[in-house]
C-alpha cells in the first residue's frame, strides 16, 4: 500500500471513551476546585491586607526609662536640609529610625542643660529629629554645629560632652545605597532569561498592549512616588508596598494566564520571585 | 464556543497527537488533561485559530516533556509526573494489525520534528498553512521537513537494521 495511505490509516486512533470521559471529569473537578478570577483577587488582597496589617502594626517597644517619661517617643532622620524637614514621628517612613538610645532621652528631658541659645548656622551633616512628648510633636534640626528648634526658630549651641555624644548616636546610620541593587537584579535576571530563551530556542512571552498600559502606570506612579519621596518627603512604605503588590499581581496574572510553555513559567516564577524578594527586602532595609 | 463543545471537538486529535509523540498513554493521558485545563484557564476568544491555538498548547507541552530532563534539571518543584520516566507501550489498535505496527515503530524513531509534521501533514492531513500556524515555523521549512522525513521513513521501512522490510516503492 502507498505510504501516504498507510499514514492516513493511522488518524483513524479509536477513541478511547474511558481516557475521555476520565480526563473531561478531573477538568471539571477542578474547574469546581480552581480559583475563579474574583476568589484569586480577594486570596490577593486578603495578603495584602495581612502584609500591610503586619507593617502598620503598633510598634509596643516601650521607650527607654527616664525620670519624668514625658518623652514617648523619639524619631530621626538623617541627611536632612536647612529649611527643609523629612523627619516622621513613625518608622513607616523610609529612612525614618525610632531612637532608642537612653542618651538621647536625657539629653531631649531638659535641653537647657547641654545647649545654649545663640545665633549660628546649622553644620553640612544634618539630622532631622522628631521628638514625641506628652503626645505632641516637636521637631529638631541637629548638626555638627549647632541645633535648630524647627518650631520656634530658636538656634542652639552645643557646648557640652553630652552635645557631643547626642549628634554622635543620631549620625551614625547606614548610608548603604540598597535601592541601587534593585535596578542590578532587574536587569541581571532579565539578561539571564533571555540568554535562556535564546539558547532553548524559546520565545519570551509578551504582554498584550493593555497589560503593557498598565504596566507603565503602576511604573509611573511608582517612579513618581519615590520622586516625590526624593524632593518633597520621606517614602510612605505602606503606599510603595501597595503599588510593588499591584505590579507584581498585574505580572504573576499575566504569566499564569497567557504563558504556555512550563519551562518558560517556571523561569518566569524564578524571575518575579527574586525581583519581588528584593523589592521587600530594600523596601524594609530603608 | 463552550468548553464542552471544544472539548467534544478537539480531544481525539489532540490525544492523538499527543499519543502518537509520547507513545505513552499514561503520559498522554496527562498532557491531554494539561492542555485542556490551560485551554480553560486561557480564556482564548479568537475561535477562527482555536484548533491552532489548542495544537500549539499541546505542542508545547510535548516539548517541554522533551526537554523537562536536559533543560530543567536545575530548577527545583519538579511535578511528580515531570520526573518519571516515559514507557513505550502501543495501544491495541495498533498491534491489532502488523503493518500498522510496523509503520507506527517507524514513526517512533524518527527524530520528534519529522514525527510532528508528518502526524500533521501526513496523518491528520492539515494543510501547509494551518501546519506552519501550529509549529511557528515557514512554509518552505515545512516542505522540506516533510520531504526529508518521509525519505526517512521510507529508509527505516526499507532497511533490514530495525527488522522493518517493507516494500515502498509505490511511495516513489
Amino acid at each position: 500500500m502507498d505510504l501516504n495511505k498507510r499514514l492516513k490509516e493511522l488518524n483513524k486512533l479509536p477513541e478511547d471513551r474511558a481516557v475521555k470521559a476520565r480526563i473531561y471529569e478531573r477538568i471539571h473537578h477542578k474547574k469546581r476546585n480552581g480559583l475563579t478570577i474574583w476568589k484569586e483577587s480577594f486570596l490577593l488582597f486578603t495578603i495584602a491586607m495581612i502584609a500591610l496589617f503586619f507593617i502598620l502594626i503598633p510598634q509596643n517597644s516601650s521607650p527607654p526609662q527616664t525620670a519624668s517619661q514625658s518623652i514617648q517617643a523619639i524619631y530621626k532622620h538623617f541627611g536632612g536640609k536647612e529649611g527643609e524637614f523629612f523627619a516622621r514621628s513613625s518608622s513607616l517612613y523610609m529612612s525614618v529610625k525610632k531612637v532608642e538610645d537612653t542618651s538621647v532621652f536625657s539629653f531631649f528631658e531638659d535641653l537647657t542643660q547641654y545647649v545654649e541659645k545663640a545665633d549660628g548656622k546649622l553644620g553640612n551633616y544634618i539630622t532631622d529629629v522628631v521628638v514625641v512628648r506628652d503626645r505632641q510633636e516637636e521637631h529638631y534640626q541637629i548638626s555638627d554645629t549647632g541645633m535648630l528648634n524647627v518650631d520656634s526658630g530658636q538656634f542652639f549651641v552645643g557646648n557640652s560632652d553630652m552635645y557631643d555624644e547626642v549628634f554622635q548616636t543620631l549620625y551614625s546610620v547606614e548610608t548603604m545605597p540598597w535601592i541601587f541593587i534593585l535596578p542590578l537584579i532587574v536587569i541581571a535576571v532579565n539578561l539571564f532569561s533571555a540568554n535562556y530563551y535564546k539558547r532553548h530556542n524559546l520565545q519570551a512571552p509578551q504582554p498584550s498592549k493593555h497589560v503593557w498600559w498598565l504596566l507603565v502606570l503602576v511604573l509611573a506612579m511608582i517612579s513618581s512616588i519615590f520622586a516625590w519621596a526624593t524632593w518633597v518627603g520621606p517614602l510612605y512604605k505602606p503606599l510603595i508596598m501597595t503599588f510593588a503588590l499591584l505590579y507584581g499581581v498585574i505580572f504573576w496574572n499575566f504569566i499564569i494566564r497567557k504563558v504556555q510553555t512550563y519551562s518558560i513559567y517556571k523561569v518566569e516564577t524564578i524571575k518575579i520571585s527574586i525581583i519581588s524578594a528584593t523589592l521587600v527586602l530594600i523596601i524594609m532595609l530603608y | 464556543m463552550e468548553f464542552d463543545e471544544l472539548y467534544e471537538q478537539y480531544f481525539q486529535c489532540i490525544y492523538q497527537f499527543i499519543y502518537y509523540m509520547v507513545s505513552d498513554p499514561g503520559l498522554a493521558e496527562d498532557l491531554t488533561q494539561e492542555t485542556f485545563i490551560r485551554v480553560y484557564k486561557g480564556q482564548f476568544r479568537n475561535e477562527a485559530a482555536m484548533g491552532t491555538y489548542i495544537r500549539r498548547i499541546a505542542r508545547n507541552l510535548v516539548y517541554d516533556t522533551y526537554r523537562k530532563k536536559a533543560l530543567i534539571k536545575w530548577l527545583p518543584f519538579q511535578r511528580e509526573h515531570e520526573k518519571r520516566e516515559t514507557q513505550y507501550v502501543p495501544h491495541d489498535w495498533i498491534i491489532q494489525s502488523e503493518e500498522r505496527r510496523l509503520l507506527y515503530e517507524a514513526i517512533q524513531l524518527l527524530k520528534p520534528e519529522y514525527r510532528e509534521v508528518l502526524i500533521y501533514r501526513k496523518i491528520e492531513e492539515l494543510n501547509l498553512a494551518e501546519t506552519s500556524e501550529i509549529l511557528g515555523w515557514s512554509t518552505m521549512k515545512i516542505a522540506n521537513t516533510q520531504r526529508n522525513a518521509m525519505k526517512a521513513l521510507e529508509k527505516i521501512l526499507g532497511g533490514d537494521k530495525f527488522g522493518f522490510k517493507q516494500t515502498t516503492e509505490g511511495t516513489q
